[in-house]
Formats: structure tokens, C-alpha cells, sequence
């Protein structure tokens, strides 16, 4: 099978670069005032901008803030970052103290990248998710290999199916993040499934591929909307247990048998030994966690001062 | 060694309490829920599924009570430290490997083993039928209608939101079992599919249920086990299986505790919902979506 015949088109024109365009927030039924507007309205203090407010131009200004990263962190203490943002905000972490303007091509990019990465968790009504291109590699049924990029994981899966007898396996990729987001495998029934999104979520915190905007952020909505419902209940049988701890009891009998006897194989001895060993191994890791503090502070010290020479030397230069 | 036998279900399905009769047969060995093939490695059992989705620990425990009951000859405190041991010196290999080291420790006797994470992905499955290409395969089914109430009972529901089982309606979303129960089912369905028919075998649970023995002995006839009454009589007592209760204080579950607490068999007969029944989730009147009471009837509900 040729890499022509399988009809997979380019993916839609995609920026490479991380900055915002009007395209992305009319595919996906977003608006620039009012992402602008709700920044501001949360108190960000953008200083002096050249871009006028509203537009683009001002939003990817603020992308080029080097504290706009952690602005959105003292604010929005309970965000829960992704792996990528956790990433970058270690990478960028030195020269988010540097000038903008001083950093290299590479180095101002991964700060865009976490500031928009930022907003689209900080404000994801209002922020359009950045675009991805999606690669397949392909396996056909004589052993030869290629790539062919999506627009998205439908069109993928048509693709397959339609050339189901010359295709072995495919593997659509998300290349942003390198993980693959679809697989097909022609050994396998091409029975069709009415769920939007597949059954394997790899996390339940990033957002499944089939879904639009709208969906997603129902999806999204529903999830949190569980999880609040579970700290609530989990909260108000810990106040339980504050004024009762007897009450603890009563969220775990069934493991009792209806004589208040715990199981054969977890005889009271053990549960006595293996709480006695749980706290001990806790004094230990505690113990471990003030050395390791101590010996932080004195690494950054010494690696404050390290820097500090050697921005001295390099201003003899 | 003989190839082991895996029950393919959706959760909330009889699987328990299937796999543990199965297992009774004297040829068998009913394991617990090992969740292995969930990963590719043994040490990602020890990794976080994701940050979202909590109780990792606990799918190792089937893997910690069967090493320890296999190698050390019971389940105590101390022989779970022996098989987090044991575990840890196999962390490398791929959890393929590893079962089939203990499968073949067990050998003569059949393996047989259920977890329903399995079948939430055909990577999963298909790892399974890569390790044992021989392996046995039965299908357990349930009424789409009890099984989605089933799972809605259990945890407030995780397990639908888990598997992204949302129905989008104009601008809300309704968490819907049926969508998971369809397209699980969907995923045993495109995996068999690259079995040998004589290596599947479909069964209703709730026939299961109603009329055990016969089940029992079309199963043993199938694997070519015996199938006299004694053999049927001791799978007739899950109870009976040393994963039929909680484990050590360090690893008490391997299964669903509601089977652990009351593994005995109660034969009965579960009653059916009509098709055009209103689903006792939805708010909004409506029923079993038309792909959905097709499968089933597929599966030969009516």
C-alpha cells in the first residue's frame, strides 16, 4: 500500500508557535474581549502595553510576561497542574527571573508556552485549547511503515476502516506531548462504539480526544462536580470523627463479621503491629524529610551564591 | 501448562462470584482481581494510574494474597512482605512473564481470572491473548439495565465517570451506564474476534444465576475438565476459596469487598427489565438507546 492511498488529509493550518490567533477563537466559539476582560477582572496588572487591550496582540503580549505564571498561582492556589506545566515551570524557573527580551529564541518560548498552557487551566471557558498535530504511523499488512497526519481521531479511525485490508496496525500520536491518543489494529472486530470518547481515559485530568468544546467543558464540569461531591461527604465524616472518633469505626465494619471480630487472616495483633510499624516508618520518612530540608536550604545558599559571583565576573567582562 | 481461563465482563456482571465457583473445580485455581495486564511492566502496578483516579494500591492486592498463598502456602502479614519482596525482584519483567510464572507454579490446576479493568481497552486484552495465545475466554453478560444501576450503586458512581460513560444533551451532560455497558462489551467483542470460536464462550449471568450446575458443567465440558457432581459440588462453594475473604491487614481486597464479606452463592433468579423500561438514572424519560437493546438482544435478552 502506497502512503497516498490512505486519504488522511494534512491537519488544518496550524501555528506552530504558542501565540493566540483570531482563528482558534472562532473554530472554537471564543471570545477575545472577554478573555482579556475576566485577566483583568481577576486583578492582573499587565503594566504598560504596546498592544491595545482586547485583542490578540494584547493577549499574546501577556504571554511574554514572565510573571504572569506565578501571578496565576498565588491566586488559584487549587489548580491542579498538568505534567507539561509542572515541566515547564521547573524548566523556565532561572529565567522567568531575566528579562524577556534577554532570553534566547527557545527559552522565550517555553515561557509562552507555560503561560498559555496557564490559561487554558486557569480559564478554561474563556482560553481556546492550543492545536496539536496528529501523526499516525502505520504498520501495512507488508511489514513496510509510514506517516500520515489527522485532523482528528474520527477521520483516523474512517481512514482505517476503508483500508482495513491493506492496513496491519496504526498508531495516531499527539505529537505535542508524544502520546499515542488512538490505535487500530485490523486483527480486531471494527464493531462501532456510541460512546464520544474511548473507554481507556489515560488520565481523567486531560481532556479525551472526540470531544468539542462545549462537551468537554461539560465533561469536565461533571467530573468536578463528582469530586466535589466526594471531598464534601469525605469532609463531613471527618467532622464526624472529630466530635465522635468512636464514628471511625462505622466506616469499616464491613469489615467485621456481626460480631465485631475482625477478619481471620487480619487478626488484631497484626493490625496493632502494622499500625505500630506505619508510625514508626512515618517518624523515619519525617526525620528524613527535615534532613533533606536542611540540606536544601544550605544547597540553595551556597547555589545563591554561586550565581551571584558569577554574575559578578561576568559584569567585569 | 495448561492455558489459563479469563472471564471478560463489564464490571458489576457476576464476575466474582463466577470466577471463585470456577475456581473451586478441583482441576481450577481461582485467582483474585490480579489486574496485571492493565500495564506493561510489573513495577507499573506500583506507579499511579493518573492523579485523578484514586485506591491504586489496592489492585496490587490480588497480586500480593495470590503470591503469598501460592508460595508461602497462606496469607499473613508476613508472607504479603515475602510477595511485595517477590514482586520487587521482578519489577523489570513484563507482566506477561510473571503470569505465566505463576501459572506455571500452579500447574497442574488451571488458572482462572477475572478483572474487569481489563476490558476497558483491547490493549489490555490483547496483552492477554499475546502471553497466552491458547488461553480460554468467557464472555459473562448482564441486562443492561441492572448492570448500569449496579454501577451507579457502587461508589457514587466512579466507575461510569471513569470511563467517560457521558451522554451530551443540548448544554448538559448526563453520566449514562449504558454507554460504558455498550461499548465494553463492544471492546470483549472486536478482541474475540481475533480468538478461535472454540476458545470463547458467552454466558448470561443472570441464566448463570438461575440454573448454576447446568452452567457449571457446560463450562467444565468446555475446558475438558471433569464434570462429574462432586467436581460441580465443589465449585457450588466459592466460599470455599482462600480469596474468598479479606486478606492481611496490608492487603485486604482483590476483589469487590460486597463478594468478600458474603462470597456464598445464593442461586436465584434475577428478574429482567423489559427493553422500554425508563432508566432509573435519567431524568429525563428516556430509555435504552437503540444500539444498546440491539447488542442485548444479541446477547439473547428479550
Amino acid at each position: 500500500m502506497h502512503r497516498n492511498s490512505v486519504t488522511g488529509k494534512k491537519a488544518m493550518n496550524r501555528n506552530r508557535s504558542v501565540d493566540f490567533y483570531e482563528g482558534e477563537f472562532i473554530n472554537q466559539n471564543k471570545d477575545i474581549r472577554w478573555l482579556c476582560r475576566t485577566i483583568l477582572n481577576d486583578g492582573y496588572a499587565p503594566g504598560t502595553t504596546n498592544a491595545p487591550e482586547g485583542t490578540v496582540d494584547w493577549l499574546n503580549e501577556i504571554l511574554t510576561h514572565a510573571g504572569f505564571f506565578d501571578w496565576v498561582m498565588a491566586g488559584k492556589t487549587s489548580l491542579d497542574l498538568t505534567d507539561e506545566i509542572k515541566r515547564l515551570r521547573d524548566e523556565t524557573a532561572m529565567n522567568r527571573k531575566e528579562p524577556f527580551e534577554n532570553l534566547a529564541v527557545n527559552e522565550q518560548e517555553a515561557i509562552k508556552k507555560l503561560n498559555r498552557l496557564t490559561m487554558e487551566l486557569a480559564y478554561p471557558q474563556e482560553t481556546p485549547k492550543s492545536t496539536y498535530e496528529l501523526t499516525a504511523l502505520i504498520q501495512t499488512k507488508h511489514g513496510s511503515h509510514f506517516l500520515q497526519d489527522y485532523q482528528n481521531v474520527a477521520t483516523f479511525k474512517q481512514d482505517m476502516k476503508e483500508h482495513r485490508s491493506d492496513v496491519g496496525w496504526g498508531l495516531l500520536i499527539r505529537c505535542d506531548e508524544a502520546k499515542v491518543v488512538a490505535d487500530y489494529f485490523s486483527v480486531l472486530g471494527d464493531r462501532e462504539k456510541i460512546g464520544l470518547v474511548e473507554t481507556e481515559p489515560k488520565s481523567a485530568s486531560i481532556t479525551p480526544e472526540g470531544l468539542n468544546p462545549q462537551q468537554a467543558a461539560l465533561r469536565e464540569a461533571a467530573i468536578r462536580h463528582f469530586k466535589s461531591n466526594k471531598a464534601k461527604a469525605y469532609i463531613s465524616v471527618q467532622m464526624k470523627h472529630v466530635n465522635a472518633s468512636r464514628q471511625l469505626g462505622e466506616e469499616i465494619t464491613f469489615l467485621f463479621d456481626d460480631d465485631g471480630r475482625p477478619p481471620a487472616l487480619a487478626p488484631l495483633e497484626d493490625i496493632i503491629g502494622e499500625r505500630q510499624k506505619t508510625e514508626a516508618k512515618i517518624k523515619w520518612l519525617e526525620e528524613i524529610c527535615a534532613e533533606l530540608r536542611n540540606s536544601l536550604t544550605k544547597i540553595k545558599e551556597i547555589e545563591d551564591s554561586a550565581l551571584e559571583l558569577l554574575g559578578q565576573n561576568l559584569g567585569k567582562v | 501448562m495448561a492455558a489459563p481461563l479469563f472471564l471478560l465482563a463489564p464490571p458489576r456482571s457476576y464476575t466474582s462470584v463466577i470466577n471463585a465457583m470456577i475456581g473451586q473445580h478441583p482441576q481450577m485455581f481461582g485467582l483474585p482481581e490480579l489486574n496485571m495486564f492493565n500495564v506493561d511492566k510489573v513495577r507499573d502496578l506500583w506507579g499511579r494510574v493518573s492523579e485523578e483516579i484514586g485506591g491504586d494500591s489496592n489492585r496490587r492486592h490480588g497480586l500480593l494474597r495470590s503470591v503469598a498463598q501460592i508460595y508461602g502456602g497462606e496469607q499473613t502479614s508476613a508472607t504479603i512482605v515475602m510477595a511485595e519482596h517477590w514482586a520487587a525482584a521482578r519489577q523489570d519483567l513484563s507482566t506477561g512473564d510473571v503470569f505465566q510464572e505463576l501459572a506455571a507454579k500452579i500447574d497442574p490446576l488451571i488458572a482462572v481470572e477475572k478483572s474487569p479493568a481489563y476490558t476497558v481497552s483491547t490493549g489490555r486484552l490483547m496483552r492477554i491473548y499475546r502471553t497466552f495465545p491458547n488461553a480460554h475466554f468467557i464472555h459473562l453478560v448482564r441486562h443492561p439495565i441492572p448492570q448500569g444501576k449496579s454501577v451507579l450503586n457502587l461508589n457514587n458512581g466512579i466507575f461510569a465517570y471513569f470511563v467517560n460513560s457521558f451522554d451530551f444533551v443540548d448544554d448538559r451532560v448526563i453520566v449514562d451506564p449504558q454507554i460504558a455497558w455498550h461499548d465494553i462489551n463492544i471492546n470483549i467483542l472486536n478482541f474475540l474476534y481475533m480468538v478461535p470460536k472454540e476458545q470463547q464462550l458467552r454466558i448470561r449471568g443472570e441464566e448463570f444465576m438461575e440454573h448454576p450446575r447446568r452452567h457449571l458443567a457446560d463450562i467444565c465440558r468446555w475446558l475438558r475438565i471433569r464434570d462429574d457432581d462432586k467436581a460441580i459440588e465443589e465449585m457450588m462453594h466459592p466460599e470455599r476459596s482462600p480469596f474468598a475473604c479479606f486478606g492481611p491487614i496490608t492487603a485486604l481486597f482483590g476483589n469487590d469487598p460486597n463478594f468478600l464479606r458474603g462470597p456464598a452463592f445464593r442461586q436465584h433468579k434475577p428478574k429482567i427489565p423489559p427493553f422500554d423500561s425508563v432508566l432509573p438514572w435519567r431524568d429525563d424519560g428516556k430509555g435504552l438507546r437503540p444500539e444498546v437493546v440491539k447488542l442485548a438482544q444479541e446477547f439473547g435478552y428479550r
